[in-house]
């Protein structure tokens, strides 16, 4: 090391002004040390003899000369290594331009570490640092240059394609060159983007392009999604292996758009697509197809549609089953299967996605709705489960069939007049002792309690409060009856009362009948035991829901046969007489014909026949007043007891009808209740607010006809509980 | 704490693996290279460069007297120095030559002397 060079800094004194002489000899003395590291010989050098003449450089304000000397040096040095890379052919060319690349990278490193004190105290903005200089040059004068920007490029995307085609390069070279582009960007990868990426980011778009047109149309809709799967993942390792990070949003949105958006409706209506995924169950597939979709925009909505629109259709389909409508049991059951089914999808294939389920929801309400016997068909369909249809169901089984009828009651619009038939079927199982137990019963009812709160169950629960107090009753009575006076003078029967409070308990329509003397008797009895015991209360007889049991004696043998009142009140008539016309029975027994119809029917055609008609008319089906019946003494069953049906096990028309009367009662009172609550709290509405709060407060029971509200609100009008604004006929007043 | 364990470094010379000798004087001080890796910018260039210095383990400076690299080392080590009127100005040629990157304490004795 020479001591000429050394500069003494005397003590709070300024650096003695440099010799222009001397400043050339250090730059020149620098420079050969860049050449000297340009060649790669920098290990002889001295790094502290180096800086401290870039050093003294500065401190003696020479670092122009410092600086633009080392453009020169970079720039000569770089036009060098172009000419050099440039001449290397095939793929010795990028290897020769990866080799001097990282050379380079190197000595600009040394070069920067010799000339810190020029870097740190000298260079200004807009001067490049020195290290950015070495970058810019070498992107000047190597990378962006003609013959190497393109050539590189294609190149570059040319392995990019063969590697998408299956085969193998060399991602070690790869990253190396393509982080070579954003090594020169001086600010925000610009040059990286510019050169690079745009054309990667097209050449990407083109290749998925055509691939994925000519996959999907000779391929299946599933073997095309896995293909997608499978391409994401390895563009995915692709950006992980050689490309810039910042270049993974663009190149999964462009796979994206290409792959999945573009065809999206394709893959939903292709004849292996969604659709027949959907109907045949793929879950898998569907699984896939969501989690593909998913990735862009408005994917979901679509395939969501898809599926709501298949949950529709099916439901509208099992809705308007002409063997369904008549056979509620079959249209429940397979409604509560399609549900299981859909369900199953959700969960395997659509991820339980919320928004799926609200509206797989929406079409269950909708087709539900279509058909307004839904109410009373479920209301059957629990019937026939209570009236012994669980039997060979554990209780989980159970639980899981009443969750399904709760789920499916919650979509009805018209939940009142569920509970009307619900309470009516309620009434008949409980009276006729068909239930089956009445712990399912209870939990049913439960069940309802929690979905609708304790208003809409309180009528059931008090029905079984009244069986419960009936029983007591009747044990007082059989003890009042033994120790009565009476009793002695009365041949004995075993009468059995049910006591149902009236308004817990649907009301029957009401019908007349005369009684044998011998029942009258006891029902005055029983009248005048009970009203003794409970003091005003009236007892209103309900004969036509009864049940008796007659012996019926034929020559060689004797039955019993359960019957309906009206049934035993029509055979004992024969004790008296050998043929009747029905018209006679109906003055016998103080019956209305149409139930004479009725109850007659079961006892001739069906399968065991107490009578029989003459003469024998097979075809007809319609009795008329004047068909004349006989006991069938010929009577051939092995069975001692025989079971008759009162009636058939639905219900008539007129008894259905009735029923539906009673809700549109019902509805009346909850329409005025809610108008008159609503007015209350607001004094003063217009008429289409009060329409639209009303229908929103009744909602969870019924989905109430504006025509309907209207008219009730007329009637308020009258009954004076509101009026009309006599200035505005659109606004209301509550009327205190 | 810290400072004292690290200053025994300097003191006792253990584990030196690198020699800072005055030119003028001749004067040898024993060092570690990782802290003066992590404390100067000069010595981060002088070990990465792979030159001669990092092969023979060892640099000739001139321009900064002996008490003053004792001061500059001892502050290296420590974190912790003791101006003066006297010596700041010297001592803060040394820190900017050496790029001593505590910045916090070149601009404490900047305004020092100020």
């Amino acid at each position: 090391m020479s001591r000429k060079m050394i500069l003494r800094v005397p003590k709070f004194q300024e650096p003695k002004r440099m010799e222009k002489s001397e400043a050339q000899r250090l730059w020149l003395l620098l420079k050969d040390a860049i050449v000297e590291v340009q060649h790669m010989n920098a290990s002889t050098l001295s790094f502290e003899e180096l800086y401290r003449s870039s050093y003294s450089l500065v401190i003696a304000k020479r670092g122009d000369i410092l600086y633009t000397g080392l453009e020169e040096v970079n720039n000569h040095h770089t036009k060098n290594l172009l000419d050099k890379i440039a001449q290397a052919v095939d793929e010795r060319f990028l290897i020769e331009l990866n080799s001097q690349w990282q050379q380079y990278k190197l000595q600009q490193i040394m070069i920067h570490d010799i000339l810190m004190y020029l870097d740190r105290m000298y260079v200004k903005e807009p001067q490049l640092k020195v290290f950015d200089l070495g970058m810019f040059k070498w992107k000047q004068n190597v990378l962006i240059h003609s013959q190497i920007n393109d050539r590189l490029v294609r190149m570059l995307l040319g392995l990019i394609h063969m590697e998408r085609n299956g085969e193998v390069i060399d991602g070690a070279l790869m990253k190396s060159l393509i982080q070579m582009y954003v090594d020169v960007s001086l600010k925000e990868k610009e040059t990286y983007k510019q050169e690079f990426e745009e054309r990667f980011l097209l050449a990407t778009s083109h290749f998925y392009k055509s691939e994925s047109n000519l996959f999907i149309t000779n391929n299946s809709c599933g073997a095309y999604l896995k293909k997608v799967e499978i391409r994401l993942i390895e563009e995915e390792a692709r950006i992980k292996q050689y490309l810039d990070e910042s270049t993974g949003p663009k190149l999964i949105k462009a796979c994206e758009d290409e792959l999945i958006a573009n065809h999206m409706q394709t893959m939903i209506e292709m004849e292996t697509g969604c659709r027949t995924m959907i109907q045949n169950d793929r879950f898998n597939e569907l699984k896939l197809m969501y989690r593909l979709f998913q990735r862009v925009e408005n994917g979901l909505v679509h395939l969501k549609n898809e599926f709501a629109g298949y949950v529709r259709n099916e439901g509208h389909k099992i809705v308007n089953q002409p063997e369904n409508l008549k056979d509620p049991n079959a249209l429940i059951t397979s409604l509560i299967e399609i549900r299981n089914r859909f369900e199953k999808t959700l969960s395997q294939s659509f991820a339980n996605n919320r928004d799926f389920i609200n509206s797989v929801n929406t079409a269950f309400e909708s087709f539900l709705n279509e058909n307004d016997k839904l109410s009373e068909s479920l209301a059957l369909f629990i019937d026939k489960k209570l009236r012994g249809g669980f039997k060979d169901s554990n209780d989980q089984e159970i639980d899981v069939i009443m969750n399904k009828v709760i789920l499916l009651f919650r979509f009805l619009s018209d939940k009142d007049v569920f509970k009307k038939f619900y309470e009516h079927y309620l009434a008949k199982r409980l009276l006729s002792g068909r239930s089956f137990s009445e712990d399912l019963e209870r939990t049913m009812i439960s069940k309802f309690k929690q979905e609708c709160g304790n208003q809409f169950t309180s009528k059931m629960e008090g029905m079984f409060t009244d069986m419960r107090l009936s029983k007591d009753a009747l044990d007082g009575f059989k003890n009042y009856l033994q120790t009565s006076v009476e009793m002695g003078k009365l041949p004995k029967i075993d009468m059995s009362v049910r006591v149902l409070t009236q308004g817990f308990w649907p009301t029957f329509p009401p019908h007349s009948c005369t009684l044998p003397p011998l029942l009258s008797q006891y029902c005055d009895l029983f009248t005048k035991y009970y009203c003794h015991a409970h003091t005003g209360r009236r007892i209103i007889w309900q004969t036509n829901i009864g049940t008796a049991e007659v012996t019926f004696r034929l020559p060689k043998k004797t039955h019993v046969l359960a019957l309906s009142t009206y049934q035993m009140l029509i055979m004992l008539l024969f004790n008296d007489a050998e043929k009747l016309s029905l018209k006679q029975m109906a003055a016998g027994t103080s019956i209305s014909f149409m139930d004479i119809q009725r109850s007659v029917k079961p006892l001739y055609s069906g399968k065991y026949k107490v009578l029989k008609r003459t003469p024998a008319v097979e075809k007809s089906k319609e009795l008329s007043e004047n068909d004349i019946f006989e006991l069938n003494l010929n009577l051939k069953c092995k069975l001692h007891r025989i079971k008759f049906a009162a009636t058939s096990q639905t219900d008539s028309e007129p008894e259905r009808q009735h029923t539906r009367q009673r809700v549109d009662e019902d509805r009346k009172i909850e329409i005025d209740a809610a108008i008159v609550r609503i007015m209350k709290s607001r004094k003063a509405l217009i008429h289409n607010d009060l329409i639209v709060e009303c229908t929103k407060q009744l909602s969870s029971r019924f989905v109430p006809q504006t025509s309907m509200i209207k008219k009730r609100i007329e009637n308020l009008i009258e009954r004076e509980y509101l009026e009309r604004f006599p200035d505005d006929r659109r606004r209301y007043r509550y009327l205190a | 704490k810290l400072a004292n364990d690290f200053s025994t470094f300097l003191e006792t010379k253990i584990f030196s693996d690198f020699q800072i000798i005055n030119e003028n004087t001749n004067t040898i001080f024993n060092c570690h290279k990782f802290v003066l890796f992590a404390r100067s910018s000069y010595f981060q260039g002088l070990f990465r460069s792979q030159m001669k210095e990092s092969q023979e383990g060892k640099v000739e400076i001139s321009g900064i007297t002996d008490q003053t690299m004792e001061k500059i080392l001892n502050f290296l080590y420590s974190g912790t120095i003791e101006y003066s009127p006297e010596n700041a100005f010297e001592l803060l040629l040394a820190t900017q030559k050496l790029m001593i990157t505590d910045e916090n304490f070149v601009n404490t004795l900047i305004s020092f002397i100020q």
